[in-house]
């Protein structure tokens, strides 16, 4: 019979329980101490048990990993997308072939990094193949080239308190949100907020102290989880920047977007829940250049192409002469304003032989001068109501004075001719004007037969709709000399979705179905955040999208996705709508997506 | 033959050739145990064993366990435990990493003689030494700005005092980082706002004074019955059980005659 002392029976033990537990060695190393401090082991025996462990643990994945000493947790995952996708395009604007298909072959790579740190901090990396914003995509193009890699997140937090959170850089997300407004892709970046008064002390939540200095929270009291839960998101983006030397305000002003979110949920049971988000995004007033997205809605150029309106005069027996000119737009002090005025001048016809009136200008003329400076054409138009004057507003964009004509009528003479006007804004308007939307995002969401199932919706009206429609997509004046082709209309301004998702994909054989409907305006939504993939981000669309997804394994899912899309406003040709950079040029578009996801 | 194998014998063949030569001895490592401790050690040594030289380079306990590693040392010095990621190199070179006790050291936290200060608490100490306190009327002293002084980060003493008084927390940024224990001592004997932490081989330098932490003084008495807050075991790293020349100069380091060395010089002897 083998005997062995105490001490090397414990150390046999520990060695062993060690070389399983090489993960925990750290465990294994208070282990060590107790019994040092118990006398069973030597100190030296200690050590090397300590050794053996540490030796063991290096050659676990995690024991060749050096670490800062202010990093508490490191969390490194990413995911590789291989996709077929074939495009269906029948543009509106015939373009010879009036058709245009594309099949590719894209991958998509993304790796993560996420570290928690001491005193509440956290920071963060993402890197991913495709360096457009809404799209991480690389098609597999040129032969056997490698691609670039791009930095697609890189954020620093701070947890302040259980309720309150910090973040600045390019980070994830925040918002509660459908791909109608923003394209899941998109990384925001800037800094946001988010207090969560469900979890504040004073409502019942934890709150409390910010933890101890090893960013770990105080241990809270043992509450029961309240079935409410309310969080305020706020966002300061910073979407693009411009020079400040530039002169034109729009072309130096940064374009910033802020955003604001209530989002509200409340829970039935474990399974059952609805949320409503509310919120509301705006920007300032910018220039936008260099975006990569796909249908990017950037270097519009500015708005000096002329839209005509008509100039007339009329001449009747009783000597009126009316002139309307919206042609004296004026930047003053860096503000662009559009200044209109109309003039009367009293004159003495002449009568000719065949007795109609012409006028004569240069005798017994009496001027009466009316002017007020208008802001819109609906302004003008009141102006010349008012004043009893016939107003004539058409020209097909880029017409600019053409040729009078003249016409008999009765005893009058109708003189025309075009002139050029600008837009309300001047000389150049930026691409983010306008955009002041309401967001009102939702789901309801229970379990059907014992699978996660929810009912979804989203909505999004632009308050700056009809200015977007009319001055920076230059769509009221895409018509005929004094027939516009279209005006706007609320559902140019408005976008809604409606869905039904059920199943989920999380681990082998699941599987999940999803469908949804959906209406966008052209002046709904920002045209550079909506999904990049439904109408290929185009706007003034509807139609459907339906995916289906299976899980080969715990981290394979397989998934099929189709967009049926066609039109919104049927009649909608010109301006930004089909002229570059166009955002509405296809009657209907149609995309097939077949994609092997990849976890890890 | 399989790697491993071959990186064994060439990493044997390595110290074979620097033992090689005429029993000469190549430690490398602790600024805390090579600056005074190993190298009258070695003379004790020497004085018994004729014709054993020494190569000694105290730089840091990081550089005595690289040196290890690389097959450039026979013993590597250090105030520290090695690190996993050290210990998977040595693995990946075929080098067996075993620590062997060697003393027990204190580490003395030291200020200015003329500080009023006459003690801290642990708490104290990490506040300084962290940053959160930057003035010394934050913790009883005479208001002025804190001066910190700390090893430089090849140093053992720096980690091992950073896990053992700052909760693993790094320094603050405006610490100076020193190359040794006796320049610490002479950087805070010149300085009426300084304060650093020293070895207890190392305290008794002119124009220091040692605090009690938590009432306890830094002491042979109080590092061995391990009262004291900041004391820990002092190693020889050697490529598996040391042999030759390394194992005659380590059992001479544990006998009673390196004993009385290591308590003259101040550490705590093992036995």
């Amino acid at each position: 019979m083998i005997s062995m002392k105490p001490n090397k029976v414990a150390v046999a033990i520990i060695a062993a329980c060690a070389s399983v537990l090489s993960a925990q060695a750290q465990d294994a190393g208070a282990l060590v101490e107790a019994l040092v401090k118990k006398g069973i082991l030597t100190d030296q025996e200690a050590e090397e048990v300590r050794a053996d462990m540490t030796r063991d643990f290096a050659q676990t994945n995690a024991g060749k990993i050096n670490l800062g000493s202010s990093i508490t947790e490191l969390k490194l995952y990413g995911d590789f997308r291989y996709r077929w996708q074939y495009d269906d395009r029948h543009p509106q604007v015939d373009n010879n072939t009036n058709n245009s298909q594309r099949s590719r072959h894209r991958f998509r790579l993304r790796l993560n990094a996420d570290v928690s740190l001491t005193d509440n901090f956290n920071a963060g990396f993402a890197l991913e193949s495709g360096q457009a914003s809404d799209s991480g995509n690389q098609t597999f193009e040129n032969g056997f080239d490698d691609y670039q890699i791009f930095i697609s997140k890189a954020f620093l937090g701070w947890k302040a308190a259980e309720w309150f959170s910090l973040t600045v850089g390019k980070f994830k997300n925040p918002f509660y949100t459908t791909d109608l407004v923003w394209d899941s892709d998109i990384n925001p970046q800037g800094a946001m907020q988010s207090i969560a008064f469900h979890k504040m002390p004073i409502f019942g939540g934890a709150g409390g102290p910010t933890g101890d200095s090893k960013g770990v929270m105080d241990p809270s009291p043992v509450r029961s989880s309240p079935n409410w839960e309310l969080t305020l998101v706020a966002g300061q983006f910073i979407f693009d920047d411009n020079g400040e030397f530039n002169v034109d305000s729009d072309l130096s002003t940064d374009a910033y977007l802020f955003v604001e979110q209530l989002i509200a949920t409340y829970k039935f049971n474990s399974d059952t829940s609805v949320t409503i988000a509310p919120g509301f995004m705006t920007y300032t007033a910018a220039d936008l250049s260099g975006l990569t997205n796909e249908n990017a809605f950037t270097d519009a150029g500015d708005i000096t192409a002329p839209i005509p309106v008509s100039q007339t005069t009329t001449t009747r027996r009783d000597r009126t002469v009316v002139n309307y000119d919206a042609t004296t737009g004026a930047i003053t002090g860096g503000r662009v304003e559009t200044r209109e005025s109309v003039s009367t001048q009293r004159s003495q016809p002449t009568v000719t032989a065949n007795g109609v009136s012409t006028v004569d200008r240069q005798t017994n003329a009496t001027d009466r001068v009316i002017s007020r400076r208008v802001l819109s054409v609906a302004q003008a138009r009141a102006f010349a109501n008012e004043n009893g004057l016939s107003l004539g507003l058409g020209g097909g964009q880029g017409a600019t004075g053409g040729a009078p004509s003249a016409t008999v009528d009765g005893d009058s003479v109708v003189v025309s001719t075009t002139a050029a006007n600008r837009n309300r804004y001047g000389a150049v308007s930026g691409e983010t004007r306008q955009l002041h939307i309401l967001t009102a995002p939702g789901d309801f969401s229970f379990k059907l037969a014992g699978l996660k199932s929810k009912l979804y919706w989203d909505f999004a009206y632009n308050l700056g709709g009809r200015e977007r429609f009319e001055d920076i997509y230059q769509l009221y004046y895409g018509g005929a000399v004094g027939e516009p082709r279209t005006s706007y209309n609320t559902r140019d301004g408005l976008a809604w979705l409606v869905g039904f998702q059920i199943g989920e994909t999380k681990k082998k054989g699941d599987w999940q179905a999803n469908f949804n409907y959906r209406e966008t305006g052209i002046a709904s939504v920002d045209p550079n955040l909506n999904d990049s993939d439904f109408a290929l981000g185009e706007l003034n669309t509807r139609g459907f999208k339906l995916s289906l997804a299976y899980a080969v394994s715990d981290a394979v899912v397989f998934n099929v996705t189709g967009m049926m899309a066609w039109n919104l406003n049927e009649n909608l040709i010109g301006g930004r709508a089909t002229n570059a950079p166009a955002i509405a040029q296809d009657n209907a578009t149609n995309v097939l997506q077949v994609d092997l996801n990849v976890k890890f | 033959m399989k790697l491993n194998q071959i990186l064994s014998i060439a990493a044997l063949l390595a110290l074979t050739t620097a033992a090689a030569q005429a029993g000469r001895l190549v430690i490398k490592g602790s600024d805390t145990l090579g600056a005074k401790l190993v190298p009258q050690l070695a003379e004790a040594f020497k004085a018994a064993n004729p014709g054993t030289s020494f190569e000694i380079a105290a730089e840091g306990s990081t550089t005595g366990i690289t040196a290890l590693i690389d097959g450039t040392a026979q013993i590597g010095m250090s105030s520290r435990r090695a690190k996993p990621t050290e210990m998977s190199a040595a693995s990946a070179k075929g080098v067996t990493m075993k620590p062997t006790i060697v003393a027990y050291d204190g580490i003395a936290i030291i200020v200015n003689a003329s500080n009023p200060i006459k003690s801290l608490t642990k708490k104290q100490v990490e506040q300084i030494f962290t940053g959160d306190v930057t003035d010394w009327s934050a913790v009883g002293g005479t208001p002025g700005k804190i001066s910190i002084y700390t090893r430089n980060t090849s140093s053992g003493t720096y980690s091992d005092f950073k896990e053992m008084a700052t909760k693993k927390r790094d320094y603050a940024g405006s610490s100076q980082k020193m190359a040794g224990n006796e320049q610490i001592a002479a950087e805070v004997g010149k300085n009426k706002s300084g304060i650093g932490y020293v070895g207890l081989a190392y305290d008794k330098a002119p124009g220091i004074k040692v605090l009690p932490i938590d009432g306890v003084a830094p002491s042979q008495a109080t590092v061995r019955n391990k009262s004291y807050a900041y004391q820990r075991p002092t190693f020889y790293y050697t490529n598996g059980d040391p042999s030759g020349e390394a194992k005659a100069f380590v059992d001479f380091t544990l006998s009673p005659k390196g004993s009385a060395i290591v308590s003259q010089v101040g550490f705590v002897p093992v036995k």
